[in-house]
């Protein structure tokens, strides 16, 4: 019940909107201008999640309505999902928010879904980057994000388009080439192979050289007469 | 038309088609990485040759110079999560863990190979007019035996009119990523690498990243990856971002192909600017090394500034290009670029700290606009549970009765109020 034929043709269509209102009108007014950045409304189930274009989203993230609603954090940062008990003991995240005929199904929804402007895009990175780990580009774990499936299903695709349209940029592996086998007369051995993120300190900047003991235990009293006898025998085994 | 794959083991194709491996170097008219809007014909120069020969490669890794801190070990998106690691070490041995990492640094520089591309032509290998119309997409037969590598694979293409042929590079390299995947490999070549995206990465100064990837995306040989990379360095010669290539891989590369085509003047003014003269006498060498010209050659007991000087002289064409050159020859002034560091410290600035989780909101101004009603807080009370004035605090435990927390932390009134109202 993911996505049925009829929401996906709802969503399609809804993009297709979005798309072709981003041809229409291309200065796109601040969300305080146009006057809707505020919503009070408190009980929405049942109720619709309006459409906004990507460019309207961009605008309405650097706008101050955004800004004292999340205080420059992440917008998953204040969200408390509705359970009780510890947080490592809750129940499995919902599957969808709003359901395939595109209303709330309930009352707290999801950090993604619960702010009309939001959804995931590649063309608008400083979201997704929002729900990336910190120094990687993998998404963080679904109950730290509070997302619903569908939203963390949507953040991994956008976020695998985003790479390759080079909005979200990362470590690309490092590609060690043998000159032997594009040129001819190249007779030089290739060095060792590198990998980024490969150099480790210890490499770099070994320890000093300090040669700790074997542990025996038994040194001074009636039991070192096993260890002594024992290292003998197994001289003797090799 | 949709394509059918089948890897099969071809054996009995194999001396038939191994005429074509890679290293065969077929005379060419023209090398693809001279572009042919140069004055001066180009007949015959076999760049692969040039490439390797000893001086070049020296005068390469002399030009490359070695940021480790801003460029090779700059804080990339790794795919996890690593520690920081610090070490408390003295003068002498951060001096020695310093030219190790130089070392390292170095192997990370290595170039990527120039090439020409791979021939485009294919071979046709058989016409079978009984087999014409016998479905109607191509059939594609790969070898993945466990011997064949990538480059000397057998690829071969069935057509629907009946005949067979050796793949073309771009069919050969496809399957050779469907077969062979690696990470950050797709089968079809990302959408960055085409217009509109590669500008728009470009503008944010992400050339590194755009060419490392092509670079591990693409064959050294590959058509598409000799076309993409031209046009990224002629992008960054034309817009003067020559800080966004310097100490990568990538810049040996950009420096042959600049010599190769004659094109040399901006970035030697570049150099100028800094006043790194022995860079700019290198670049002249390796452009003389590249174009011999029996005209002007250098001496072998010419100092810097003489190569320099009379290189000038002699070009005197470029003088509108080199001021700042021209500035510091003449003056010896050096340029100031302050907006180039600002915008190196960008690129850093982004990777580097990705989030501010800081708590912003105290317990001083929670209740003001600052807090987390902003300018509700003029229309709504804010209550805070764990007050410091005792004259609120029963009306928020009353509010919290029932409640997790305060259920618990309140537990011995609560049973203060219910022997009260017996």
């Amino acid at each position: 019940m993911l996505a049925t034929g009829g929401s996906i043709a709802r969503r399609l269509i809804h993009s297709s909107c979005r798309l072709a209102c981003e041809g229409k009108t291309k200065e796109v007014p601040s969300p305080e201008e146009a006057g809707y950045a505020y919503n009070h409304v408190e009980r929405k189930k049942g109720m619709y999640k309006p459409q906004h274009s990507i460019a309207e989203q961009i605008s309405y993230m650097k706008s101050r309505a955004y800004a004292e609603a999340y205080k420059g954090l992440p917008i998953y940062r204040w969200y408390k999902r509705n359970i009780k008990g510890q947080s490592k003991l809750q129940p499995p995240p919902r599957l969808f928010c709003i359901d395939k005929h595109g209303r709330f199904n309930l009352n707290h929804a999801c950090p993604v879904c619960r702010d009309e402007y939001l959804y995931f895009d590649y063309r608008n990175p400083s979201l997704i980057e929002q729900f990336l780990a910190d120094g990687t580009d993998q998404p963080i774990d679904i109950l730290k994000s509070g997302l619903c499936r569908e939203q963390y299903t949507l953040l991994r695709a956008q976020l695998l388009k985003a790479r390759e349209h080079g909005t979200i940029t990362f470590g690309v592996e490092f590609r060690n080439f043998d000159y032997r086998q594009w040129y001819k007369s190249w007779t030089e051995e290739p060095g060792k192979p590198v990998e980024r993120a490969g150099v480790r300190l210890q490499d770099i900047h070994p320890d000093p050289l300090v040669h700790f003991p074997t542990f025996k235990n038994d040194k001074n009293n009636d039991w070192d007469q096993w260890w002594i006898r024992h290292d003998k025998f197994a001289k003797k085994a090799k | 038309m949709n394509t059918v794959t089948i890897q099969t083991s071809m054996l009995k194709l194999k001396p038939k088609i191994s005429a074509f491996t890679r290293l065969s170097t077929e005379v060419r008219q023209s090398s693809q990485w001279v572009k042919a809007s140069g004055s001066s014909t180009t007949d015959d120069v076999n760049i692969e040759k040039l490439f390797v020969e000893k001086n070049v490669q020296k005068l390469l890794t002399d030009l490359t110079d070695i940021d480790l801190e801003h460029k090779v070990f700059r804080p990339r998106r790794t795919s996890i999560q690593q520690r920081s690691h610090f070490a408390l070490m003295t003068d002498e041995r951060l001096e020695k863990t310093r030219e190790r990492m130089r070392e390292e640094a170095r192997r990370f520089l290595q170039f990527v190979p120039v090439k020409e591309p791979r021939q485009e032509t294919v071979q046709t290998l058989a016409k079978d007019a009984e087999l014409k119309d016998f479905d109607t997409s191509k059939f594609v037969f790969t070898d993945i035996t466990f011997d064949a590598t990538d480059q000397d694979r057998t690829v071969v293409v069935r057509e629907p009119d009946g005949t067979l042929r050796t793949a073309n590079p771009e069919e050969h390299d496809r399957m050779n990523r469907t077969y062979y995947q690696k990470p950050n490999r797709p089968v079809n070549p990302p959408p960055l690498f085409s217009d509109p995206y590669l500008q728009q990465a470009l503008d944010k100064n992400e050339h590194e990243f755009v060419l490392d990837w092509s670079c591990w995306f693409y064959e050294p040989d590959d058509p598409a990856f000799v076309r993409l990379s031209q046009l990224i360095f002629d992008r960054i010669n034309e817009t003067n971002k020559f800080h966004v290539i310097t100490s990568t891989r990538h810049f040996g590369s950009f420096v042959f192909y600049l010599a190769l085509n004659d094109n040399i003047p901006k970035l030697l003014n570049y150099f100028g600017s800094f006043g790194r003269l022995s860079d700019c006498a290198n670049l002249i060498r390796l452009q003389k090394a590249v174009k011999p010209d029996w005209r002007v050659t250098i001496a072998q007991g010419d100092s810097e500034e003489k190569i320099v000087k009379d290189f000038i002289k002699q070009n005197a064409r470029f003088r509108d290009q080199i001021g700042d050159l021209l500035n510091f020859i003449n003056n010896g002034k050096v340029k100031q670029d302050q907006d180039l560091e600002k915008q190196t410290f960008g690129v850093r600035e982004r990777v580097g700290r990705m989030d501010r989780r800081k708590a912003r909101i105290t317990s001083a101004n929670v209740r003001g606009v600052e807090g987390p009603l902003a300018e509700l807080s003029e229309e709504y009370p804010v209550k805070v549970v764990k007050s410091e004035g005792s004259g609120e605090r029963d009306a928020v435990e009353k509010k919290d009765e029932g409640r997790g927390k305060g259920r618990w932390r309140s537990r011995d009134q609560n049973s203060k109020e219910d022997k009260k109202k017996d």
